[in-house]
């Protein structure tokens, strides 16, 4: 009884059927695909090591090795946007998925308990959204210091009320369902309950959350980049374009390309997040 | 029955209640930034800056930096509440003074991205929702997607880029022209000049998510039956359209946009300081630059405390347009 | 005998649907005198809505068109007119009026502003709010003056009826079409509705067009009946004729199987089967499947409107002379 109850949810087969159908989810794909396949090719396909620096500064798109031209420091700007897809994609992903854990954990617990526990939950879920998410990532890569690993945590530290407000609402509901009485009664615990029969439905609404996330993380990435912070060793499109902006009047290729790729990947992540949203939720023609 | 006006008093006092928790909670995680950042409080609290040792001395009784944490927090609350959130070195002014001074500006353009975005973007929304599935549909939906997701600050580039170095027709730095001295009019249309751009490349995304929600908004609202009894009485579409169904499509588009201000003042900061807006946004860059911390945790409060009261604002104005809500 | 009010010939109203046309009026004629009831009854999927909106030119969905037919409003040709000046007609000779008022009204406009703006559409605005009055006081609503600011949740089922009706007679139409306007209420305030639809009648000389399922009510209030099935009227004549001796086996079906208001008598009989898929009707007679007394005739064979009496006709084999003369030998 209890199986048949989880089976309610979307099935699989279904789910991938509507969302092939759907155009944005399809476009997301690919872009995506582009974004992970760049990632993976980079040290490969790239003309050049991206942070070196050479005498052909300033240069041209189209100049001879430099398809893209260069900045400043005479850096490939070509290189740069080829090896920038991987701390975004790495910081994106990872910053996420942190976001999405903690999301469904705090989201499931407040739903799951209700009363002073949602209460409590919901106030500091308030006090997180108030605050700008920009302005502390910022503050605290300034004060805490910014490498991969902090900066991926601090992105996905501040991200998690997308998904605990979902999760939770989902919960809120299913919490007065058959099945789960139906358990209670078999005297399965509740952290049981919570993950093998209430999670399975959340499922959907959380990948649809999680491919917004990771266009969420990738823009605030750039944005810090933007700033200068984030960790010096990486080659970031935020960075890139912090650079590109006092070379604005001489150079417009140092901005347009970095700044290209982050509208790309971003765009990628939120179309996969419609295409998804689509097969989870179909709407009904009128 | 409660008359509709008293009610609505007494929800704006309980969301006024509720507001204060809210701000007590951003003067704690202000304080925990502090206390738990590496190194010396006082190095944190003072920046980089070599600082006479009297302040430092008094800064350590200020805050109470030899007391225990729960008793430096109060301190640290009861600073905050008096206006006193620290001293800039890099500016040699207090951190209350430093941002004062430049929220206007800061107000100035986001009030001007933001109606932009509302006006633009349900102006979009509603001609996609009569006609869905059309060219213009498409179109807006395309836009709505670029929008969100172009950063503010690569838009803000592009755009002088294409304005500023390439046309030269609008100016691409600041508030004012540096070269010309003007009074009255000609000085607000030269701030007007240089407002275009930056509101525009701040507007953007904004644009985007109301038009977008608008649009769903306006489908729902329409598909409604008391929009089909409205055209029943032989009401004249466009009254049809504003009255009934823009009246109701707008009150979930009005709280996204309230709750959504919390990304606008980021997206300032990055726009700021693409076109030196001397708002508080470029303060934000410059501080970072500076590594000046007092500024930032001011900054930090201020920004948090402003988000909390337009919060506050939206609320209440959807209590006024929905009157469902106040029961 | 004087003109009728409203003149529906031969109407025929389709919606295109993904699975193909749906013939949701097919080819139905019906006469309201002025100032008189009319009922139109049939289970839901019958058309029986459909053929309100005809008459209004405004549909639900967009999909939906009148193909043929004539429908006119005293005297006048509706399907001749263009947008705007049908636009007028709605709400000021015609109004109509749907189930549910919880949902007819806008929930954000308080109640009296909404009657006033079907008055200020068409007289302007500077009386309105006292026709508005007027009109909530007409409708039987207590203490108009301080229900004219609330909002529709603040009202009872009963009380946003009134509102509804309020709304449309307004203007003091000719015609009231009323689309199961006591359905989504309790049965006691069903009974007010009811009284106060005859009422209103009565001071603003109103014809209605009471569009139901619930056969009670049409007993209650219409002095003709025309009942629908699949598309098609199939027995129309006076409520107390029909009442009395119905012609046509679903009509004897319907009555069988109804509860009146006063009268709780058991139900004897329930109908066997649903309404036909519009889209996939039954050859012969679309009642055949569900029809007690069905005949070879009925399968092959679409019954025309055969007369049984003055005023009194149904579309049913079983009244053909040629087939009756054969049953009685």
């Amino acid at each position: 009884m209890i199986a048949e109850a989880a089976a309610a949810a979307p099935q699989g087969g279904e789910f991938w059927r509507r969302f092939r159908a759907s155009r944005a989810g399809l476009a997301g794909l690919g872009l995506v695909g582009l974004l992970a396949a760049t990632a993976l090719a980079a040290p490969l396909v790239a003309p050049h090591d991206p942070h070196a620096t050479s005498m052909t500064t300033l240069a041209a798109p189209g100049a001879p090795g430099h398809p893209l031209g260069t900045d400043n420091l005479g850096r490939d700007i070509a290189s740069g946007v080829l090896w920038g897809s991987r701390a975004s994609l790495v910081v994106g992903v990872c910053a996420a998925a942190t976001a999405i854990l903690l999301g469904v954990v705090i989201g499931a617990v407040a739903g799951f308990y209700g009363g002073w526990v949602d209460a409590l939950l919901g106030r500091v879920t308030e006090l997180f959204q108030v605050i700008p998410r920009f302005v502390l990532a910022l503050l605290v890569v300034a004060l805490f210091g910014g490498g991969l690993g902090k900066l991926i945590l601090v992105i996905g530290v501040l991200s998690w009320p997308q998904a605990a407000r979902v999760v939770r609402g989902q919960f809120l509901a299913l919490r007065g369902a058959a099945y789960v009485d139906a358990a209670r009664v078999l005297g399965l615990r509740d952290a049981r309950i919570i993950f093998s029969e209430m999670l399975p439905n959340v499922l959907a609404p959380v990948v649809v959350i999680a491919s917004l996330d990771v266009a969420g993380a990738i823009l605030l990435e750039a944005s810090l980049g933007f700033f200068g912070l984030g960790d010096p060793n990486l080659i970031s499109w935020g960075l890139m374009l912090n650079n590109a902006q006092a070379y604005l009047r001489q150079a417009w290729w140092m901005s347009v390309f970095p700044g290209l790729a982050i509208s790309l990947a971003v765009l990628g992540f939120n179309l996969l997040g419609d295409g998804l949203n689509d097969a989870a939720n179909p709407r009904l023609d009128a | 029955m409660a008359s509709g006006g008293l009610t609505l008093r007494r929800y704006a006092g309980g969301r006024l209640l509720q507001a204060v928790p809210l701000l007590l909670g951003v003067v704690v995680v202000n304080f925990l930034l502090i206390a738990l950042a590496p190194g010396d409080p006082v190095a944190t609290l003072l920046g980089e800056y070599p600082a006479p040792p009297e302040y430092v001395a008094r800064l350590r009784q200020e805050f109470g930096l030899d007391r225990p944490i729960p008793v430096r927090l109060a301190l640290y609350a009861w600073n905050v509440a008096r206006g006193n959130l620290g001293f800039s070195f890099a500016y040699r002014l207090p951190v209350a003074t430093l941002v004062a001074e430049r929220l206007g500006n800061t107000f100035l353009l986001m009030a001007t991205a933001i109606a932009l975005a509302a006006l633009v973007g349900v102006a979009l929304g509603v001609a996609a929702a009569r006609r869905p599935g059309s060219l213009l549909d498409a179109a807006s939906t395309g836009v709505s997607l670029a929008g969100y997701s172009i950063p503010d600050f690569w838009l803000a580039q592009l755009l002088v880029l294409l304005f500023a170095v390439a046309l030269g027709w609008l100016p691409a730095q600041g508030i004012r022209s540096v070269r010309e001295e003007y009074t009255g009019l000609a000085a607000a249309l030269d701030v007007g000049r240089h407002l275009i751009l930056p509101a525009l490349a701040l507007s953007f995304r904004y644009m985007a998510l109301i038009a977008r929600l608008t649009r769903a908004s306006m489908l729902e609202a329409m598909s409604q039956d008391f929009i089909l009894a409205a055209r029943a009485r032989g009401l004249p579409e466009r009254l049809v359209l504003v009255q009934h169904g823009l009246r109701n499509a707008a009150l979930p588009v009005v709280t996204v946009i309230g709750y959504n201000l919390a990304f606008v003042l980021a997206g300032s900061a990055l726009v700021e300081t693409v076109f030196g807006w001397p708002g508080v946004g470029r303060l934000l860059y410059d501080a970072i630059l500076q590594r000046d911390t007092p500024v930032l945790l001011g900054i930090l409060l201020m920004v948090s405390a402003t988000v909390v009261a337009v919060n506050l604002a939206v609320d209440l104005l959807y209590a006024v347009l929905d009157p469902r809500v106040r029961y | 005998m004087p003109e009728p009010l409203l003149e529906i010939e031969d109407l025929h109203t389709h919606i295109a649907t993904p699975r193909g046309v749906v013939r949701a009026v097919d080819g139905i004629t019906l006469a309201v005198p002025r100032g008189a009831a009319v009922g139109l009854v049939g289970e839901s999927g019958s058309g029986k809505s459909m053929t309100g909106f005809s008459v209004l030119r405004l549909f639900p969905t967009a999909r939906a068109r009148i193909v043929r037919g004539r429908i006119r409003l005293a005297g006048r040709d509706l399907l001749a007119l263009d947008d705007e000046a049908m636009r007028r007609v709605r709400g000021g000779e015609v109004a109509m009026v749907f189930q549910d008022p919880a949902t007819f009204l806008n929930p954000v406009l308080p109640v009296g502003r909404q009657v006033a703006e079907a008055y200020a559409m068409r007289h302007g605005w500077s009386r309105a709010r006292e026709h508005a009055l007027e009109a909530l006081a007409l409708v039987g609503l207590p203490d108009p003056d301080r229900l004219y600011h609330r909002f529709p949740h603040e009202l009872s089922g009963g009380m946003r009826q009134r509102v509804v009706i309020a709304i449309a007679t307004v203007c003091r139409p000719l015609l009231l079409i009323a689309d199961e306007p006591t359905t989504a209420l309790d049965v006691t305030i069903q009974a007010q509705i009811l009284d106060l639809l005859q009422r209103l009648r009565r001071e603003l000389g109103m014809a209605l067009l009471l569009i139901t399922h619930d056969l009670g009510i049409v007993a209650e209030v219409c002095e003709a009946v025309s009942v629908m099935y699949a598309g098609r009227i199939v027995e129309s004549g006076p409520a107390e004729t029909i009442f009395a001796a119905p012609g046509h086996p679903y009509t004897q079906g319907l009555l069988a199987s109804a509860l009146t208001i006063e009268e709780a008598r058991p139900i004897t009989r329930v109908m066997e089967g649903t309404v036909p898929d519009l889209a996939a009707l039954p050859g012969g007679c679309r009642f055949h499947p569900r029809c007690p007394m069905v005949m070879d005739r009925c399968r092959t064979d679409d019954p025309p409107d055969l007369a049984l009496g003055p005023g009194h006709a149904a579309a049913c084999w079983l009244h053909d002379p040629t087939v009756a003369a054969g049953r009685a030998r």
